[in-house]
């Protein structure tokens, strides 16, 4: 038995380590449950969206890439849709958001916005205070919020792309039956606060 | 030559084939400087490397469909969809009608006029693909077309990729040639086919074609059997041949606007000649003629046919620009240009066409005008000569994206007869029908 010992502890080790989730039923809830056809409803800012059941898959090493996509609700089909992956590192931290999609039948990229590295602490220089003679106070340092600021960069970019998407001058085909009954997808400002809460729906949801 | 001379004048070359300053050539010569040591300047325009090439790339992207109130019941048309799924990935239902309508009158020298007032179910097609394996491609489709007693097998085929970019199809299904032949009735720009590609359209029958797509080219070759069968033709006669070759590639038209090209080239050599019954798939021997009463004793019969043209797209425009020359019994040869824009992107469309065939033999051409221009359906009028124009000027009406359209147009059609009995036939014909697919 003695011998076996240590491989039992290796194994064991090995099933212990950190591995990201996606808690997809505490997501559904988050956002009014799931429907029996796969998605979430959700109302914001005068506008409805459904987010669709996300996918995982597994990284080597325990991390995983999550794709979801959401969709404003419209009697037209989709005029926006947005499709958002995440990749989270083996201990759950979500290390990048990728956003793209269309509106209007207008294709947008928005990139991938990655989460900050940590600020570098300055080492006191002992010698500073003396030369200037006078002892200055330092500023009390921001706290450095990773996640809040990889939402925030991902949103500003997703505004963005929305703006460049809107002004290309590409060419969209609207038959009869759009021209009659389809409708537009919502403004801007609309369409990032609908992704936004999707995405910090995903962003809570997704740990060790 | 000694290897110190050997690196002199490779050095003298080099320097003078490179825009070096002078001062850094003379270093390198006089062995002050390395090779290495010496900035380059940067290559002239035209000529910068691959990272310069690779910003310069254009891809023509078609524009998409605005969303629509119909969409989730197109949809439905896919029943069962999982690209994961590792036995089947896809299995969608197929269907197309398209009821069309024309009127005219053929004015016949000589000899009595000919109504066209025709209205029928030009086609009715429900079918079934199937996507399984991850690599292969099953369609079976049926069809009802022309007078509406005619019911067929249309198609049977699978098509299974072997390799990377190689493909083989088999089974019952029409082979490659020409544009128009070449594209499925529900794209096609206007309600009917050109006479020439009526008369050369091969039979969709029993064949087996290997290809590969190698962008910008792609090529493939295939046999096909010379048995043409309603349901499931059998392997009969020595069949023909059918080789494709195809170069596309996309241009810029200006600042954000692109543009697709594709040239074609395709070849089919029928080893039955006359004995063939799918080249050509029609049989009109013995039936008499709408212009002067004139016999059929042949069908037209030919060895080799060859087509090659363009075709053009951007984002409001399209043209197709196609010759077709077959050399057998007889001889026939024309072309059809056929350029569209969209007058309003996605509703309306205007589509032309000018088609020109000729022949030096009497009675070497043979074709119907209207809804049952084609004569492999039906028993609608045919007519015979030796040169041919039609001029057709059309407006497309889409309700839903490409699957639900109304086609309009008026098409002006002349038959000479010279060198036959001189029954020259001319018309003008309206065309409106309505095609709704799946």
């Amino acid at each position: 038995m003695k011998p076996l010992l240590p491989l039992v502890l290796v194994l064991f080790q090995a099933a212990s380590l950190p591995a990201a989730e996606l808690d997809l039923a505490g997501l559904g809830a988050d956002l009014n449950g799931w429907t029996e056809w796969g998605v979430a409803a959700y109302g914001t800012d005068g506008a409805v969206f459904e987010l669709a059941r996300p996918t995982q898959v597994r990284r080597e090493g325990g991390g995983i890439a999550i794709r979801a996509t959401v969709r404003e609700v419209s009697r037209a089909g989709a005029p926006f849709e947005a499709t958002l992956q995440l990749e989270a590192s083996p201990d759950g931290r979500v290390q990048s958001v990728t956003i793209d999609g269309e509106v209007d039948a207008k294709p947008f990229d928005a990139g991938t916005a990655t989460r900050p590295e940590p600020p570098t602490v300055p080492e006191p220089d002992a010698g500073e205070g003396e030369e200037g003679g006078t002892s200055e106070v330092a500023e009390p340092a921001e706290p450095f919020r990773p996640v809040a600021a990889l939402r925030q960069d991902s949103l500003e970019r997703l505004a963005s792309a929305l703006g460049r998407a809107r002004s290309s001058k590409r060419i969209v085909k609207r038959d009869v039956s759009a021209w009659l009954f389809g409708g537009q997808a919502s403004p801007d400002d609309t369409l990032v606060k609908g992704v936004a809460v999707a995405l910090d729906a995903l962003l809570r949801r997704t740990g060790p | 030559m000694t290897a110190m001379s050997i690196r002199t004048v490779s050095l003298l070359g080099l320097a003078l084939s490179l825009p070096l300053v002078a001062n850094e050539a003379l270093d390198i010569l006089e062995g002050r400087k390395a090779l290495d040591e010496v900035e380059l300047p940067p290559a002239p325009e035209g000529e910068a490397g691959e990272e310069g090439i690779a910003g310069d790339e254009v891809t023509f992207e078609r524009p998409e469909w605005a969303p629509s109130p119909l969409d989730p019941i197109w949809s439905r048309a896919i029943l069962f969809d999982d690209p994961d799924n590792p036995w089947i990935q896809q299995l969608a239902v197929m269907g197309m009608v398209h009821f069309g309508a024309s009127w005219g009158t053929a004015e016949v020298e000589g000899a009595r006029d000919v109504e066209l007032d025709t209205t029928r179910t030009r086609r009715a097609r429900l079918g079934a693909r199937l996507k399984v394996f991850g690599n292969t491609e099953i369609e079976a489709i049926g069809e009802f077309a022309g007078d509406a007693d005619y019911q067929r097998l249309e198609r049977l085929k699978a098509r299974t990729q072997v390799l990377p970019n190689h493909y083989v199809e088999f089974g019952k299904f029409r082979p490659r040639f020409g544009i128009e032949q070449s594209t499925d009735p529900q794209r096609l720009l206007t309600p009917e086919r050109t006479l020439l590609a009526n008369m050369l359209m091969p039979a969709s029958t029993l064949g087996v074609v290997f290809g590969q797509d190698c962008a910008p080219w792609d090529w493939s070759v295939g046999w096909f059997s010379g048995d043409n069968d309603r349901y499931f033709p059998g392997i009969e006669g020595n069949g023909f041949i059918a080789a494709n070759l195809a170069y596309e590639m996309d241009e810029r038209l200006g600042e954000s606007r692109a543009m697709r090209t594709r040239w074609h080239l395709d070849y089919i050599y029928n080893m039955d000649g006359r004995k063939s019954e799918s080249l050509p798939r029609y049989d009109l021997a013995g039936r008499t003629a709408s212009n002067g009463n004139q016999a059929i004793r042949f069908n037209p019969s030919f060895r080799h046919l060859m087509s090659t043209g363009i075709q053009l797209e951007g984002e409001c425009f399209t043209f197709d620009g196609d010759f077709v020359i077959a050399h057998g019994d007889s001889k026939a040869w024309g072309m059809t240009l056929t350029p569209s824009y969209w007058a309003v992107p996605g509703m309306l469309r205007i589509v032309g066409r000018y088609h020109y065939a000729d022949t030096d033999d009497p009675a070497g051409l043979v074709g119907g005008l209207g809804v049952g221009s084609d004569p492999f359906y039906d028993a609608s009028p045919v007519f015979v000569g030796d040169e041919f124009h039609s001029f057709y000027l059309g407006a497309n009406v889409h309700l839903y994206q490409d699957r639900m359209v109304l086609l309009n147009g008026l098409e002006y059609a002349i038959m000479k007869d010279d060198a036959g009995a001189g029954f020259e036939t001319d018309g003008w014909i309206w065309h409106t029908g309505a095609r709704v697919s799946f």
